[in-house]
């Protein structure tokens, strides 16, 4: 298991050692102590599956409070995977980083208690399967609006599918309630 | 939504709600319309208990607080009888499994756009109003109750105060009258909203499907310089011949030095192809309904 910085410091990628025979293949998708050895200290309470078309945009999306940390995988088809620093006062505030995740080489993003987190499927349609350190509350879902000037991510679309919700998103600044930076 | 018996409306003696009281009783026999009397939404308090004694099926909230240069000035009750009340509405539709009807509008959006708005284009309200209503959908949509939200633009009714009957007044009042001709809308008549809401809801009801928001317009666009010209136009001499001096939103808001105006969009119009493919019907043009309507207009204003 190889874990993989990000010019953000805090999420990272976790590439996971594959083991192909005839049969098929075997990996290890999830091991605390390993994680652990590798300094990813991660408590899973929740997993959770979404199946989406191509062009299906969710994001970007915080619970907060009740903050909540992801470990985001695919587990069909290839996906655009985003994560944004909305910590308040940090260094790094508004920050994003984006990384292809796919089903042939199955690395996961840790998106880690503070980030925003928003995906764009790419391949015809895709399922991704995320662990989460926190269980979901749904009156504490925050969206933040996927093409909010400020963040300015690189989406390699314009014209994305979204929920009603997520379209309402609001812009990072003008929000009030946000998880704090801690050094 | 399922089979709806009682349905409460909101917001009864409003340019749309006074035309959808009439209306309500094609869809069920129980319609009760509670007024402002009865129920006073910046009694925050009081809100889910009055629904409580109804016990409906289906909320349509026409209510509002919708002056948007009044809103300026008085954000405290703005936000309280647009946002604050909303959520007590919508959390007792979530809480009694209710079906939620709610009107907002394009002022939501900031006008920087060429094309009509879409119902998931990015919001960004320019005006304290316009603040509100978004705020206010977010609360519904945070809810979890069945919704339905209808985004509407330019309003006019034969009753009440708007921007037709605003024109006609200044007409017989004054010689010159400068008007805004950098904003466009769709004027629509408060009884076709409240006709293709009804519409909209039979066809919710028979389908069991419902969109969650939709863009209510008719066709067509116009600036308002453009719409008193063709105010005076039909009004076949019943109007004194005034001079109608167009001028841009900027100026317009400088040489009215004696009242705060709220900026407005520069685009207010909607598109509604999503409506148009739900009801499966073409919308008609504003103006063939307004034809119909400017000799009641001025009438009304005949004394
Ligand atoms: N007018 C437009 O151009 C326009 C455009 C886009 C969207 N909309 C939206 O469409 C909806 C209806 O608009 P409209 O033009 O029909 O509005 P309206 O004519 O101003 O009517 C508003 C209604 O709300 C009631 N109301 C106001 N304050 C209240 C309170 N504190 N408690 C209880 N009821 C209260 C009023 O009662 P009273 O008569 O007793 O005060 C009236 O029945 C609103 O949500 C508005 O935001 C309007």
């Amino acid at each position: 298991m190889k874990i993989k910085k990000l010019n953000l410091s805090g999420p990272c990628v976790i590439e996971p050692k594959i083991f192909y025979d005839d049969r098929g293949f075997f990996f290890e998708s999830w091991n605390k102590d390993e994680y652990l050895k590798k300094k990813l200290n991660i408590k899973i309470v929740q997993e959770n599956f979404a199946h989406s078309k191509k062009n299906v945009l969710r994001g970007l999306h915080i619970q907060y409070p009740k903050l909540q940390g992801k470990l985001i995988s695919v587990m069909n088809g290839r996906i655009f995977d985003v994560v944004v620093d909305v910590r308040k006062n940090s260094p790094a505030f508004g920050k994003w980083c984006g990384v292809i995740l796919d089903s042939k080489k199955k690395k996961s993003l840790w998106v880690p208690e503070g980030f925003g987190h928003g995906y764009l499927v790419l391949s015809k349609s895709a399922d991704v399967m995320y662990k989460c350190t926190c269980k979901y509350y749904p009156k504490n879902q925050v969206e933040i609006i996927w093409n909010d000037p400020f963040i300015n991510i690189k989406w390699p679309t314009k014209k994305p599918i979204l929920s009603q919700k997520d379209s309402l998103g609001y812009e990072l600044k003008k929000m009030k309630n946000l998880p704090r930076w801690k050094k | 939504m399922e089979k709806i018996n009682k349905i409460l409306l909101l917001g009864q003696s409003g340019q749309i709600g006074s035309h959808l009281k009439k209306k309500l009783k094609t869809i069920s026999k129980q319609v009760k319309c509670l007024s402002k009397k009865e129920l006073n939404l910046e009694k925050l308090s009081s809100i889910k208990k009055k629904i409580d004694r109804f016990q409906p099926h289906l909320i349509i909230n026409a209510s509002g607080f919708t002056e948007v240069d009044e809103a300026e000035k008085n954000r405290k009750k703005c936000f309280k009888i647009n946002v604050s009340s909303t959520k007590e509405i919508a959390d007792w539709a979530f809480e009694n499994e209710c079906f939620l009807v709610h009107y907002s509008t394009v002022y939501i959006f900031d006008g920087k756009k060429k094309n009509p708005w879409r119902e998931k284009d990015k919001a960004n309200p320019i005006n304290y109003y316009g603040k509100c209503k978004l705020e206010a959908e977010r609360e519904i949509i945070s809810s979890k109750c069945s919704y339905l939200i209808l985004r509407l633009n330019w309003i006019y009714n034969e009753k009440g105060e708007n921007f037709p009957k605003k024109i006609i007044r200044t007409i017989k009042k004054k010689k010159k009258i400068f008007l805004v001709n950098n904003q466009i809308g769709t004027p629509n008549d408060a009884e076709f909203i409240s006709t293709t809401t009804i519409r909209i809801l039979k066809k919710i009801i028979r389908k069991k499907i419902n969109p969650k928001v939709l863009n209510l317009s008719a066709r067509g666009s116009i600036n308002y310089f453009n719409l008193a010209q063709k105010i005076l136009e039909y009004s076949q001499g019943k109007l004194r011949k005034v001079e109608l001096i167009p001028i841009n939103s900027n100026m317009y808001t400088k040489i009215n030095t004696r009242q705060k105006i709220a900026e407005r969009p520069l685009n207010s119009l909607l598109n509604i192809n999503k409506l148009e493919k739900f009801l499966n019907i073409q919308m008609p043009n504003w103006e063939n309904i307004f034809i119909k309507k400017i000799p009641t207009l001025i009438r009304n204003y005949k004394k």
